[in-house]
């Protein structure tokens, strides 16, 4: 409740700050539209917003769920050779610093301009993090809990079903907010820049589009979802997932 | 009566360093159907290894193992093994939880009804009804070693393997899961293979006892003690100095590798 409280406070004293700068600067319309500007495009373009936030968020959520599965092949085979795990270390070296949007020009020499790039720009983005935290938590399961699991007659996939995944949990949430914040930057940003998903939509796109026809009260409802996504994702489904789970095992952990 | 478990030239080696050496060297013995065995040797002279390459845990570099006549590598719940260390249960799992998982997983055609019936069965066996909802975490050591003997017979293995399964008890508690282990044995029948370092648990225990030195089998004993036994029997005393005097020269001669294969 009070955590609550702050976060409106907070809210209330920006959109302060937001308008009387924009008195005192004088600033138009153009560059910095005002509070209610942007409410009232937030109003009126409810059902615009919805969409593309729709069409973004089923990208995300379709990219997101290839990279899991890649990282979790990927973090498996780690676990059982070792030069597997050589060669993926570098690999990874090499590719976690670079940002997923670096990789849009190559996406779209192979897919072309459309969602297919995005996509790839998303599992780029999610994939190197996913396989970092997974792989962590693979070898941080006690050795004897998955000779517990071989002891039973487990191995292979079943092995990391029932032993490997839940064991690892913490790590696999983990994986997945970082994979999740770098996914929606990342596709955002892909939808941006060069209108890549072809016009078909997302958040991205909208951005785009309302900055190409100036209206800029648009562009910045734009942001303000872009935003209230990413908390929402952040504080609803992560904290939710967490107290399900992880605050659970942390303290069977200790 | 044919052997139920066959060791035969059991050797598996960790890699060599000059002239010293890790592992296990062509290791022979049988046990017999429902016979304690108990396997003694100073830290560092292959017991965990012998448990693990019976387990399937560790590949041997040579012989082989035999349960009741067939070959065995891979590991499987007819050798159920509990190892040092007190993080085996599984901590996503209530305790009650870990005993299901186990049976669930070797017999997946039994319901769950009657697996968490069973389940409760064999916490009473080893004095812990009451805590089957708790989780491995708000358990005590001794719990949690009581618990690894629960789940272990729920899976019926045919033989059991312990490695140093009271190793981090005081006295007292030691005393009282060795009572307990004799009353499941004297219960199930199950064979069991135990491996320590302490001479009066190994004797309390077993029926015979296999006397490792640095990697090979140098002496096997029968046990010539009734049940129960007790510390202050006089033939108990008589059989530890035996017992220790074997472990004490062993030392004593401190063999390199080498010369104790050469023997
Ligand atoms: N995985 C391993 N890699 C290398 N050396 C090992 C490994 N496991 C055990 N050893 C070595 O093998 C020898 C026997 O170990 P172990 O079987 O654990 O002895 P014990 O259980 O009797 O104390 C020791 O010298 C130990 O350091
Ligand atoms: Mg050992």
């Amino acid at each position: 409740m009070k955590r609550i409280f702050s976060k409106l406070t907070l809210i209330f004293t920006s959109a302060l700050l937001w308008e009387s700068a924009r008195i005192i600067g004088g600033y138009s319309e153009l560059l910095l539209p005002g509070v209610s500007g942007v409410a009232r495009s937030l109003w009126m373009e409810k059902i615009e917003l919805l969409k593309n936030t729709a069409f973004s968020l089923k990208l995300i959520g379709f990219g997101l769920a290839v990279a899991f599965v890649l990282a979790m092949i990927l973090a498996i085979l780690c676990m059982a050779s070792r030069a597997f795990q050589g060669l993926i270390t570098d690999v990874m070296a090499v590719m976690h610093p670079l940002p997923g949007i670096a990789i849009l020009p190559v996406a779209i020499l192979w897919f072309g301009i459309g969602v297919k790039s995005v996509i790839f720009v998303i599992v780029f983005s999610a994939v190197w993090p996913l396989l970092n935290h997974f792989y962590t938590g693979f070898r941080s399961i006690p050795k004897n809990q998955l000779e517990v699991g071989r002891n039973l007659g487990l191995s292979g996939v079943k092995l990391a079903v029932y032993v490997m995944l839940p064991a690892s949990l913490p790590h696999i949430l983990g994986g997945l907010r970082t994979g999740w914040a770098r996914a929606w930057q990342a596709s955002v940003a892909a939808e941006l820049v060069f209108g890549a998903a072809g016009g078909h939509g997302g958040l991205g796109w909208y951005l785009y589009k309302k900055r190409f026809m100036m209206e800029t009260p648009g562009v910045f409802a734009g942001m303000i979802v872009i935003i209230a996504i990413g908390l929402l994702v952040e504080y609803f489904v992560f904290s939710i997932l967490e107290n399900l789970t992880v605050k659970k095992l942390k303290q069977v952990i200790d | 009566m044919a052997p139920f478990v066959r060791v035969e030239n059991l050797t598996k080696i960790y890699g060599r360093t000059n002239e010293a050496f890790a592992g296990i060297k062509e290791v022979s013995f049988e046990v017999n159907e429902g016979e304690f065995l108990g396997v003694i040797g100073r830290s560092g002279c292959g017991k965990t290894t012998l448990l693990r390459c019976i387990a399937g845990f560790e590949s041997p570099d040579g012989g082989k193992i035999l349960l009741d006549g067939k070959s065995v590598s891979r590991p499987g719940p007819d050798r159920f093994m509990i190892s040092q260390g007190l993080d085996q249960l599984f901590p996503w799992l209530s305790l009650k939880g870990n005993i299901v998982f186990a049976m669930k997983t070797v017999n997946k055609r039994v319901a769950i009804k009657e697996l968490q019936r069973k389940a409760e069965y064999y916490l009473e066996l080893v004095g812990l009804s009451e805590w089957g909802d708790y989780y491995p975490y708000q358990l005590s050591g001794g719990m949690k070693q009581r618990a690894f003997l629960a789940r272990a017979l729920s899976v019926n293995p045919r033989v059991l393997l312990l490695d140093e399964p009271f190793g981090s008890l005081d006295a007292l508690g030691r005393k009282a899961m060795q009572d307990l282990l004799l009353q499941l044995w004297g219960k199930t029948g199950t064979t069991i293979i135990l491996v320590t370092h302490d001479i009066d648990e190994c004797i309390r225990l077993s029926d015979r006892i296999l006397v490792f030195t640095k990697g090979t089998l140098r002496h096997t004993l029968l046990n010539p003690l009734t049940r129960p036994r007790e510390y202050d029997d006089l033939a108990y005393r008589e059989f530890y100095r035996k017992l220790s005097r074997i472990l004490e020269r062993d030392k004593i001669m401190n063999l390199t590798w080498a010369d104790a294969v050469l023997r």
